[in-house]
């Protein structure tokens, strides 16, 4: 198998992701991962974690030894009104150099104002201005790592007034501008239809096809309050019926799209996760997706 | 300057998300819609203000999970949200928040019962920031073989990113030890009661560093006080000949060079040292 040779003089095997389905790699199945080595396509993990250096660094190495690498940011805040931090974007080329991953994401939201960073996904107004300012700090964000990104639709617990276009039609003038592609998190597009009230079937067959590379899912909770409930996007338990069913009919419009598991707190043993990653391999298989793979009216500028 | 109506929503939604401000609060409801799912506009946003308390809470004691198991979930968690809302990260990498937490804990009224809680947390963060630290590379112990006697006066040496010195009034390594190993080892620490003398044990000092390679660890080492001294002089950029000064038996006049032979063999052999420069 080939090799590539990276900035701190290790090699790691070059290859593709082995199949479509991947999880997100947390700290406490390290071992884990090793000790197993589960049949899994790839791993993913948020590159803020190996700021620094140290022993979380060398864990990813054995990890990547194993399994091809996606890097899911969540601190560019490419959606605030300011441009994306130099030291953030030079600490994530850093990791870029040293462990080559075959992709790298982060989020349709912002964390930042001014010096205050929330570390949080923080909801934007869908407005002309805002795509514009995404586009900026995408573009700048794709220049500096030489190479296109992705971008994941949110969750979120309020809108803004001003919203002038769907959160879709929103994905797409993003993918359209700055030949980005696009993370379709599942479980989010559920989230957001509950607690905005509309239709998740119809967001997804309003995204444009070709645009997306990747899908997530994961669980969201339940929070009630005194005049109804809001879902809660916090990645601590199973991927809901619901949410499998919009899966498939994801995967019908999308193709056979590269699909992870999310779960950040209260982690089940790696092989429930695997597991999970395993079910969404099933649907994938099960998809004649083929006719639907060549795509419509998108044409990627990148 | 002009405020682009973009940072005007998000200076405003970050003030909504850290700072209880019932009037900020109501002036800024216009810039929220209603889109008919039902929820009201406050418990929307309770939802961010409870992701920032328990995101920047959950950090911290992960972090300092000996604060947690001296003062107990509750009061733990109370300090941790006080410290939240008065520190606001200033940047995007959380392995950098709760730097100032020592400070805080010191001048936290409800912790003063605790003396030695600060230094605990001192200790806590060295270790935090010797696991997370920049990689780089030891300095081989061959390179102690060049140095001559006669030239200790312009050696000076560079640890490496990950070594940390701590020096406390308490015995911090001990009350360590009784948070992680209580119930499971009897170390000669603590009397039957499982009670440490602090007056008796008196303070403690140490070294953090972090071994290479596929066991990659931090390590804490006990120091005597003159060692302790010696070694923050080095790293404070004094000379090795500084360092074999401060390394005196007790009422020796001069300085015992088997210890300072001893102690740089032990900064080597450990890979401590990232440099020695010779001026």
């Amino acid at each position: 198998m080939d090799k590539i040779a990276v900035q701190s003089g290790r090699t790691y095997d070059v290859f593709a992701p082995l199949k479509e389905t991947g999880i997100g790699l947390r700290s406490d199945h390290y071992r884990a991962l090793q000790d197993e080595k589960p049949d899994i396509g790839w791993i993913e993990v948020h590159p803020e974690n190996y700021f620094g250096g140290g022993v979380p660094r060398q864990r990813l190495h054995e990890a990547r030894t194993l399994y091809p690498l996606s890097f899911h940011a969540v601190g560019l805040s490419l959606g605030s009104d300011q441009d994306v931090d130099e030291s953030h974007l030079a600490q994530i080329k850093e990791l870029i150099d040293l462990y080559d991953p075959f992709q790298v994401s982060d989020h349709v939201s912002w964390s930042a104002s001014g010096n205050a960073h929330l570390n949080d996904l923080l909801p934007l107004p869908y407005t002309q201005e805002t795509v514009l300012r995404l586009q900026r700090n995408i573009d700048r964000t794709q220049t500096y790592f030489g190479r296109q990104i992705l971008v994941e639709n949110p969750s979120s617990y309020i809108a803004f007034a001003e919203n002038d276009m769907s959160e879709a039609a929103f994905m797409n003038a993003l993918a359209d501008k700055t030949g980005c592609g696009l993370l379709l998190d599942i479980n989010n597009i559920y989230v957001q239809a509950n607690n905005h009230g509309f239709d998740a079937y119809d967001y997804l067959d309003e995204i444009k096809r070709g645009a997306v590379q990747e899908m997530h899912l994961a669980g969201h909770s339940v929070r009630d309050f005194e005049d109804g409930k809001l879902l809660v996007d916090t990645h601590d338990a199973y991927v809901c019926d619901d949410v499998w069913a919009l899966y498939k009919h994801a995967v019908s419009r999308f193709g056979k799209v590269r699909t992870l598991i999310e779960w950040d707190s209260d982690l089940p043993p790696l092989a429930e996760l695997v597991g999970e990653a395993d079910k969404a391999q099933a649907i994938l298989d099960a998809c004649d997706c083929n006719a639907e793979k060549s795509g419509d009216e998108y044409v990627a500028l990148g | 300057m002009n405020m682009s109506r973009l940072a005007d929503i998000q200076d405003r939604f970050a003030a909504l998300v850290t700072e209880d401000n019932v009037s900020a609060a109501e002036a800024s409801e216009a810039m929220f819609g209603h889109d008919g799912a039902p929820v009201s506009k406050a418990d929307r946003m309770s939802v961010y203000r409870n992701n920032y308390i328990s995101h920047m809470t959950k950090s911290l004691m992960e972090t300092y999970e000996l604060i947690t198991a001296l003062t107990g979930d509750h009061f733990a968690l109370m300090m941790a949200q006080d410290y939240a809302r008065a520190h606001v990260p200033d940047k995007g990498n959380m392995n950098d928040y709760g730097a100032k937490y020592a400070d805080f804990i010191a001048d936290f009224e409800l912790a003063r019962a605790v003396p030695y809680l600060p230094d605990m947390a001192r200790l806590e963060w060295a270790l935090h920031a010797a696991y997370h630290a920049a990689d780089d590379t030891a300095l081989s112990i061959a390179a102690l073989q060049t140095v001559d006697d006669d030239d200790l006066d312009r050696v000076r040496l560079r640890f490496r990113a990950a070594v940390r010195l701590i020096s406390s009034d308490y015995p911090v390594l001990d009350i360590r030890s009784m948070c992680l190993y209580e119930g499971e080892r009897g170390d000669g620490e603590q009397d039957a009661a499982g009670h440490i003398d602090l007056a008796a044990r008196g303070g403690q000092n140490c070294l953090i560093y972090r071994t290479d390679g596929p066991d990659m660890t931090v390590k804490i080492h006990k120091l005597e006080d003159d060692a302790y001294a010696a070694i923050s002089a080095v790293r404070d950029g004094e000379s090795l000949a500084e360092m074999a000064a401060m390394l005196k038996e007790d009422d020796a006049a001069e300085p015992d060079p088997q210890r300072l032979g001893t102690l740089l063999e032990f900064l080597f052999a450990n890979g401590l040292i990232r440099d020695m420069i010779t001026a």
